[in-house]
């Protein structure tokens, strides 16, 4: 991500100085997350969809797919993630043509890290249909649309709550007179079930080496002042789920426990106002849908 | 061996029809199309329109605040962004036109914008296709000459397509270079039309799109003038019903010009209270 951009000496030199005294060029405290502003279900051909805005800059939108597929012989009682993440040239025009396959590699790893493995905390048995020959694959495809940084945060939030908007189909297997198994998908939406366990989904939380100090939620100038940065993904017991330092800088020991520190306190928050918002959603919609009204998808922009 | 079979009795089948006429599960289309009839006796059609009828338009000028010009639109369930940075200097020597400037575009698809989930690569010949069909209809309208050696970037976003992309994203193209700024002679107006059992129908969904029996027809025009300047069908028509249909799409492109002028107009209203009022 250094790659991105440029920034002049002297807007460095006033980031930095800032950063020094506590004070950011967007009146926040070095502490201070911009409120995440996450809508559901926008996508209506997905299974599960969200969208996610960190202030005026970057805006992140994330589709869950289910799709049928060959189980991996290694896991074979479970389902499968596959995580792509795309940076549309309406974030940045540096994203044009092959400019964005690096950082869609990286964004689309970061965010596969923090989702395959024990700490994402996702059910993948729920996601076998016959043990060793099918099951379902979630395709999570992000579109970045829009970049203002800390654009890793903004994914993981989004993906958390497209998950948990997910509804994978139901599925019924029969055992066939000669032992084959046979299944059936049922189409109908409301039978299809919830993902198990998306609240231990871990949320990322980056910290960013400015100077002598760090900042969270850093804009897109604040990451080009960086000399490094640390992801950190935890969970919502708390537990420090994954670590990553990532750019060219070092950072003290001190300094790194701090940055650890604030990174899960800020996550707590972060995980706590997500999992009220899920609710809230949820009920609204089972509301409405025990009223009979029609439950609206909200536009993207309009 | 195992067999895959999908539910279709009953309650299943009554949703996969409820789906297809909401036409958001368009994956499902190709068995639900056949039993689909596009025209019902009484005159409406699979998502309830009349024949002659627009889906709902709703557009919104720059919903990006970093480019120089950009646009969303929504056509029913077809969504589009579009983004445009430029005039300014070209990127590469060999695009440099020492007379005019040169146009480039860009046709993203997401991979969850269609029915069924697929990941298209950048260098997809459809893609380029689109992405060529949009540049040449622009080529015409914006004044080119006014900015030689320099360049101007369109990118468009579909993020979803429920019928009439291309469409969307010409007319959400238009409107982020007036957003940007960008001198042209005319809007761009585009509007598919169909035709089912000799009756016209106007601003095709997917259902009726995908259908083998529908020819499928995009024009665009300069509203002020009538010019067409992009015209692509498939399928087969008979010449009579193809001036019918080409009527229809014209006088949509009519339709859809109302709505972009008074939406350019709502948004330079509203910039112009903001400056007067600050």
């Amino acid at each position: 991500m250094a790659s991105f951009g440029l920034v002049s000496q002297v807007e460095r030199d006033f980031v930095e100085r800032g950063v020094d005294v506590g004070i950011r060029a967007d009146g926040r405290a070095r502490d201070d997350y911009r409120p995440p502003r996450v809508e559901l279900g926008l996508v209506s051909q997905s299974d599960g969809s969200a969208r996610c805005q960190l202030g005026d800059g970057t805006d992140v939108l994330v589709s869950v797919r289910c799709e049928l597929g060959q189980a991996d012989p290694a896991a074979d009682d479970r389902g499968r993630l596959a995580v792509s993440v795309e940076c549309s040239p309406s974030a940045s025009q540096r994203f044009e043509g092959r400019g964005a396959d690096d950082l869609n590699t990286e964004l689309s790893e970061a965010v596969t890290r923090a989702l395959t493995g024990p700490q994402s905390g996702l059910n993948l048995r729920q996601l076998c249909i016959v043990p060793g020959m099918h099951c379902w694959v979630l395709n999570i495809d992000a579109i970045v649309l829009n970049y203002g940084g800390n654009v890793v945060d903004a994914l993981l939030i989004a993906t958390r709550a497209a998950l948990a908007d997910t509804r994978v189909p139901r599925t019924v297997v029969q055992e066939m007179e000669d032992g084959a198994m046979d299944f059936e998908v049922d189409d109908d939406v409301e039978n299809a079930q919830p993902l198990e366990h998306v609240h231990n989904v871990p949320l990322c939380v980056t910290a960013n080496k400015i100077g002598a100090g760090y900042v969270l939620d850093a804009t897109l100038t604040e990451e080009l002042c960086a000399s490094a940065r640390l992801h950190v993904t935890v969970n919502s017991s708390g537990q420090v789920c994954a670590a990553q330092k990532s750019g060219d800088g070092a950072i003290e020991p001190s300094l790194l426990m701090a940055m650890l520190q604030a990174a899960k306190e800020q996550a707590r928050r972060l995980l706590e106002q997500q999992d009220e918002q899920i609710r809230r959603h949820e009920t609204e919609i089972a509301a409405k849908r025990a009223r009979g009204e029609p439950v609206k998808r909200p536009s993207i922009f309009v | 061996m195992t067999t895959v079979t999908t539910a279709v009795g009953g309650v299943a089948s009554f949703l996969l029809f409820f789906r297809a006429v909401c036409s958001l599960f368009i994956g499902a289309t190709s068995f639900a199309m056949s039993r689909v009839e596009l025209l019902n006796p009484e005159g409406l059609r699979v998502d309830g329109r009349r024949a002659n009828e627009l889906r709902k338009l709703s557009c919104k000028l720059s919903p990006l605040q970093h480019a120089d010009g950009s646009a969303y639109i929504e056509q029913g369930n077809t969504k589009v962004l579009a983004v445009v940075y430029g005039p300014r200097e070209t990127r590469h020597r060999a695009q440099v036109m020492h007379d005019r400037a040169y146009i480039n575009v860009e046709y993203l698809v997401a991979p969850f914008s269609a029915g069924e989930r697929k990941k298209r690569s950048k260098n997809d010949k459809r893609l380029l296709e689109l992405a060529l069909a949009v540049k040449q209809t622009f080529d015409s309208v914006v004044m080119t000459t006014l900015h030689p050696r320099s360049q101007i970037d369109i990118y468009l976003q579909v993020l979803q397509d429920d019928g009439g992309a291309l469409q969307a994203s010409i007319n959400a193209a238009t409107l982020a270079l007036v957003d940007a700024g960008v001198p042209m002679v005319d809007y761009v107006c585009a509007c598919t039309g169909g035709c089912v059992d000799s009756q016209a129908l106007l601003d095709l969904n997917h259902i009726e799109e995908s259908s083998a029996e529908t020819p499928d027809l995009t024009v665009a025009i300069l509203p002020r003038s009538g010019k067409v300047t992009l015209l692509q069908m498939t399928s087969r028509v008979h010449s009579d019903q193809f001036e019918q249909m080409l009527n229809l799409a014209m006088e949509g492109c009519r339709q859809v010009h109302a709505v972009l002028d008074s939406s350019v107009r709502d948004s330079m209203q509203q910039l112009a209270d903001q400056m007067t009022h600050r």
